[in-house]
């Protein structure tokens, strides 16, 4: 009892380890990449996925046949492709070949029953056009010796039907394959066969086939993948003549296949489940067994999956966030620049006006002053040419102190705003027409609001009412000057208006008025803005500058 | 003879205008200086008639020099040199208490008519300083400048007219037609025409505006130093 049980232990466990080794996908080539062992509950695999490779390892020795099929895919279990044939050489008179041709017999036919005796024949017709100084013809069975192939092969049946060149009538030539020694064991020895070229003689068999009635048949039994053998038809020649025709006919069945190691090939796999199975069967075809499988999942594109378009909304949202923020503070860092730049900027514009007003414009007043001095000391002295010289030293000091104050007060980034422009102007501007001695009546709001306006603008807005100041007190003999100054959406509109003599605009009498008047159309256009001439002979003058100003207003900034 | 003192950081230009003083009969320079802590030091001391004060100096700005000598002077007239024209600045000396200025490069002559005008009481205003006039009262009056309790006694100027108030945070009526019409352009001249009233009564009015600038800004500064902080400039 003990022992017994003992035994079955052992021959469990040894079953166990020859299953370990006897059957194995050894790897999955998928595209690219290559899976081995475990592979896991299941492999999934992507839905780009174009190549399948199933390395297939069974048993060499044993003759076992490696099977293997797809669910899903295949419909009915696959053999490795291989063959056994059936070879007709045509020899010419001195038993050379002049011509032969092979015919497959591939995989397992229909109706195969495990013992090619019971198994389901079907009648297979070639033909063959014989070739020149053809004069024989020989025919065998073989098995095959390469590829590790294994398989049984039943032929019954055989004939050949030949016509000559010049004829269509066909002669019959039986080959008979029932008559012989033996003949009802494997061993037999048909009349015309024998057990020809192949390295094992044994593959050669016959057995006896029950349909219609009991009769033996040629078989092959190859259950050796590196050995095969053979049935040959050279006791009977069959005579030919060249340029007829060589028709075999035949029935049969098989199941051929190979041992050892395979590659299943799948293309193109559909998204879905699939189960891959191997199993081992005997030479014959018939099942072992023993089976593995290995389940396989290709995964839907990622545009049908159903949580596709969450994930990708979420993301979606998620990258928005992202970049909105990235964005926003590569905004804020370069305005962080700018306002930086725009500082240093302002520092710069500073110093520079302070050098000027602190050397250039203090020595101009000096020279002015000392001129000044000069001139009235001269006391008699200031008719002479000295003292018109003199004068003049004094009066280029006086114009170029102002200059030097203008272009301090446009290039100096504290200025930059209406306010200060407007006090400018009509700080100037009285000033001017005072010394003059013509009166000026100011229309300007009380509420201008705190705009920036750049140096740029303000200087050159400050030239243009300055030149029309000029031509107003050179030419325009007026009674009073009206400076008016309105601010309507974004828009600064400056007016000067004199009552004097006015001029034709297209021929303007006095010299240099009509260059003043291009230099203050350039002017207002180098700050986009438009200037409008309203005058006559007689009718005074009415001059109206617009200018944009942009519309933010200004920061308030620490000085 | 009118004393007259110099506050000037460029060398060249203080020399020049001792230069012009001395030139004059009327007039004699009694100091100079380059910087305006000095000045704030000793002007008070010096009490001279006339202080012609630069507004770009090297340390403290002329305004602020400004507002710590002013109140130490009554009887000083402080006028404002610059060559700089910027009226918010200028504005800011006569707010201080500073009763003119002057815009350089000026003539020896304009300088020294600007010495003897304001000795008799002469006070320019030009339309962009009266403008900045109407605003600051427009702000006082509206309380957005810290106003203190009446408790500071404001001598009263010389009155001309008796239809002014002592309200320091407000202009009187002439005051203001003064100061709007100097806004719309007037001349004294033509607002002496105008409202017919002699030219030096229209000074006269201009002086009383700049003096109740200089009670309320210093009420101001009252107020802040009372918040514990400096004296502004």
């Amino acid at each position: 009892m003990q022992l017994h049980r003992l035994v079955i232990m052992c021959a469990f466990v040894l079953t166990a380890l020859v299953a370990e080794d006897d059957l194995q996908i050894t790897s999955v080539d998928v595209d690219q990449t290559v899976y081995v062992p475990p592979y896991g509950p299941s492999l999934t695999l992507s839905s780009t996925t174009r190549s399948l490779r199933f390395h297939l390892k069974g048993p060499v020795e044993a003759g076992q046949r490696l099977r293997y099929r797809l669910d899903g895919v295949d419909p009915v279990w696959r053999d490795p492709p291989n063959r056994m044939r059936i070879l007709v050489n045509f020899e010419n008179a001195k038993k050379e070949v002049v011509g032969s041709r092979d015919f497959d017999l591939v995989g397992e036919t229909e109706g195969w029953q495990d013992d090619v005796e019971r198994s389901v024949f079907h009648p297979r017709r070639e033909m063959i056009t014989i070739p020149a100084q053809a004069t024989n013809a020989t025919l065998s069975i073989l098995s095959h010796g390469e590829d590790l192939g294994v398989g049984v092969l039943g032929v019954d049946n055989l004939r050949v039907f030949i016509t000559a060149p010049d004829s269509a009538q066909a002669t019959t030539v039986e080959l008979d394959t029932t008559s012989g020694r033996d003949m009802e064991t494997v061993l037999g020895s048909p009349t015309f066969w024998f057990r020809g070229f192949g390295n094992r003689a044994e593959i050669a068999e016959v057995r006896i086939r029950s349909q219609p009635m009991p009769h033996p048949i040629l078989v092959l039994n190859d259950s050796d993948p590196q050995r095969y053998g053979n049935w040959a038809l050279a006791k009977r020649p069959i005579p030919v003549r060249e340029g007829g025709t060589f028709t075999l006919a035949w029935d049969t069945a098989h199941s051929i296949g190979r041992s050892g190691v395979h590659i299943a090939a799948y293309d193109g796999l559909k998204p879905g489940t699939y189960v891959f199975r191997t199993m081992l069967t005997e030479s014959n075809g018939s099942p072992t067994g023993r089976q593995i499988y290995l389940q396989l999942v290709v995964e839907e594109p990622l545009h049908q999956r159903w949580y596709f378009w969450l994930v990708t909304l979420v993301l979606a949202v998620i990258a928005g966030t992202a970049l909105g923020f990235l964005f926003r503070r590569r905004v804020l860092t370069r305005r962080l620049e700018d306002l930086q730049r725009r500082q240093s900027l302002v520092r710069e514009r500073e110093r520079i006006a302070r050098d000027l007003h602190d050397n250039i414009g203090a020595g101009l007043t000096e020279i002015a002053m000392l001129g000044d001095l000069v001139h009235s000391e001269l006391g008699e002295l200031k008719t002479t040419e000295m003292g018109t010289r003199v004068a003049r030293i004094r009066q280029s000091a006086t114009e170029l102190a102002r200059s030097v104050d203008e272009i301090v007060w446009a290039i100096n980034p504290t200025h930059d705003n209406l306010t200060h422009f407007v006090n400018y102007l009509t700080q100037c501007s009285s000033q001017f027409l005072e010394s003059a001695n013509l009166p000026v009546r100011y229309v300007i709001p009380s509420d201008l609001p705190t705009l920036p306006i750049s140096g740029k603008v303000r200087h050159n807005l400050f030239l243009v009412v300055r030149e029309a100041l000029n031509n107003i007190v050179k030419y325009a003999q007026p009674s009073v000057v009206h400076l008016k100054i309105t601010l309507t959406e974004g828009v600064l509109t400056i007016v000067v208006e004199d009552d004097g003599v006015g001029f034709d605009l297209d021929h303007p009498a006095p010299e240099g008025t009509h260059n003043g008047i291009d230099n203050m159309r350039r002017r207002t256009q180098d700050v986009s803005g438009t200037i409008r001439f309203i005058t006559g002979p007689g009718r005074g003058t009415r001059i109206e500058v617009e200018a944009p100003l942009p519309s933010a207003p200004l920061q308030p900034r620490g000085t | 003879m009118i004393t007259v003192a110099v506050v000037e950081d460029d060398a060249r230009i203080s020399r020049t205008v001792q230069e012009v003083l001395k030139s004059a009969n009327d007039c004699r320079c009694v100091a100079a200086f380059s910087n305006g802590l000095s000045a704030a030091e000793h002007l008070p001391g010096l009490a001279p008639d006339v202080v012609l004060m630069d507004i770009n100096l090297p340390d403290i700005s002329g305004v602020e020099c400004v507002v710590r000598v002013a109140p130490l002077l009554p009887s000083t007239e402080i006028i404002m040199l610059t060559v700089f024209q910027d009226p918010e600045t200028i504005f800011q000396a006569l707010t201080a208490g500073a009763h003119g200025y002057l815009i350089k490069p000026v003539m020896p002559a304009r300088l020294l008519q600007a010495i003897r005008e304001i000795r008799e009481g002469g006070v320019p205003m030009s339309p962009s300083i009266a403008r900045n006039v109407i605003q600051y009262f427009r702000s006082v009056g509206s309380g957005q400048t810290p106003s203190a309790p009446a408790a500071v006694v404001v001598p009263p100027p010389p009155e001309p007219d008796s239809d002014e108030t002592d309200n320091v945070t407000a202009l009187g009526a002439r005051e203001q037609q003064v100061v709007e019409a100097l806004v719309d352009g007037y001349s004294y001249k033509e607002i002496a025409t105008k409202l017919d009233i002699s030219i030096w009564t229209v000074a006269t009015y201009v002086r009383r505006i700049y003096s109740k600038m200089h009670v309320s800004s210093r009420r101001e500064i009252i107020a802040k130093q009372g918040g514990s902080q400096k004296p502004v400039g």
